[in-house]
């Protein structure tokens, strides 16, 4: 086993060299601008010259143990940022490993959401050796109230709409928050992944959830998809009628692609997804994160948030929405 | 005006993908011939679309009038899943549609010329 690069994250870790472990600390505000301060700053699982023998993703710090209600919005874009990493690594030759929340609670609800089970199903260990104790992390997907879609990989449009359809049923069936939000839900959710089907190239495929929550903030649906694709900025580039000055950055090509019809496709109907989007969250005081790249863009509840911004790195593309009920 | 009904030719309560508009050409095709370019698409038990199923539709809609020389069409959606929402009429703008919904929540889409 190589060096444990202690706070350095995993940028530090595989900038150090190919032999060291790179072991990576994530905080549950790691989305916002200025979370996550051991947030790995420069290893990309998708780069040519990503080798990293041993990846450890640590959920162990502090505020997964004492402050779960800090994690508001925060367990789906953990989960998936989780899945997405730890998957390109494994696919990259990286010995990939979870430690779990020692928390028991978060514990459960990250098992809930799926995330174990999707790990374990591309050949990622998961242990709680920051809890000790020998806790079972097998605990089934699903089984706690509220996860309407558990973390399940998907790969192109037919699979969007096979999930859609099976998150529709259980949405129906579940008696979850406000009924009339169900189909701004299922718009949401295949909007997203929809977007990562058709423009990702991602060669792990992606990741969707949508999970009902329940917070001191309320209650809301979050629906979340992550892939571990070309980003926002490449695949708008494939468009040459883009002004340069808009794909100069990850976080320019965000706030680009927030505009109407705006595409990589060239097709004069596309771009109307991420538009959509955010239509819908200004106008129903949804939250929103996006993740690309080195970009990011937060509007919260109330209509503010960061506006597009350089980040710390997301090797792929994340969208989640909260919904509030 | 001829009714199509999307849930008994999909079966799905969610339609999410342009694959899916683009599998009822035949059925949107018949019904332009039959309404002379005015066509009902009917969303009864139908819960949810995607805008790029809405799109998709349009943009079939389109290709199969242009293929009759009809110079306009006219798609009434009943009983549609969603309000007409923006993202709905920045679909309907890009293709210089004439879009509203009615009291009953109807969406008639039209493109003049006829």
């Amino acid at each position: 086993m190589g060096r444990v690069c202690e706070g350095g994250g995993v940028g530090a870790g595989a900038r150090a060299g190919a032999r060291a472990m790179a072991r990576i600390r994530l905080d549950p505000g790691f989305w916002r601008a200025d979370g996550g301060a051991d947030w790995p700053g420069g290893a990309d699982p998708r780069g040519a010259d990503f080798a990293a023998p041993e990846v450890v993703a640590d959920l162990g710090a502090r505020w997964f143990a004492e402050v779960p209600d800090a994690l508001w919005f925060s367990e789906v874009p953990v989960a998936l940022w989780c899945a997405v990493y730890l998957s390109l690594a494994k696919r990259r030759g990286s010995e990939c490993r979870l430690l779990a929340p020692v928390n028991a609670d978060v514990r459960a609800r990250l098992g809930a959401l799926g995330l174990f089970h999707a790990l374990g199903d591309v050949g990622v260990k998961v242990d709680g050796d920051v809890g000790g104790g020998g806790a079972d992390f097998s605990g089934g997907a699903g089984d706690a109230e509220g996860v309407v879609l558990p973390l399940t990989r998907f790969w192109d449009e037919g699979d969007v709409d096979e999930l859609t359809n099976r998150a529709n049923d259980a949405l129906s069936a579940s008696n979850l928050g406000a009924a009339n939000l169900y189909p701004i839900v299922r718009e949401t959710f295949s909007e997203i992944a929809m977007n990562a089907a058709q423009h990702s190239e991602s060669p792990i495929g992606a990741y969707g959830v949508i999970q009902f929550q329940r917070s001191e903030r309320g209650q809301s649906f979050v629906c979340g998809v992550a892939d571990g694709g070309i980003g926002i900025r490449r695949s708008l580039g494939r468009n040459p009628a883009h002004p340069p000055e808009h794909l100069r950055d990850d976080w320019t090509a965000i706030e680009y692609a927030m505009n109407e019809l705006v595409s990589g496709t060239g097709n004069p109907y596309r771009g109307i997804g991420l538009f959509g989007i955010m239509e819908d969250a200004i106008a129903d005081n949804q939250s929103v994160i996006i993740r690309s790249g080195l970009g990011s863009l937060f509007i919260n509840d109330e209509n503010a948030g960061t506006g597009a911004m350089r980040t710390s790195l997301f090797p792929g593309t994340l969208a989640c929405v909260s919904i509030p009920t | 005006m001829k009714k199509v009904g999307l849930y008994s030719l999909f079966n799905k309560r969610v339609l999410v993908t342009r694959q899916s508009a683009r599998d009822i050409a035949p059925d949107i095709d018949d019904a332009l011939a039959t309404g002379e370019g005015a066509i009902v698409l009917d969303f009864s038990n139908v819960e949810g679309m995607t805008p790029s199923f809405m799109d998709e539709t349009i943009c079939v809609v389109e290709e199969r009038s242009e293929a009759r020389n009809a110079a306009g069409f006219s798609i009434v959606m009943e009983k549609p899943p969603t309000r007409l929402s923006s993202k709905y009429a920045a679909i309907g703008r890009a293709h210089g549609l004439e879009m509203r919904e009615d009291a009953t929540g109807a969406w008639t889409i039209t493109k003049s010329g006829a």
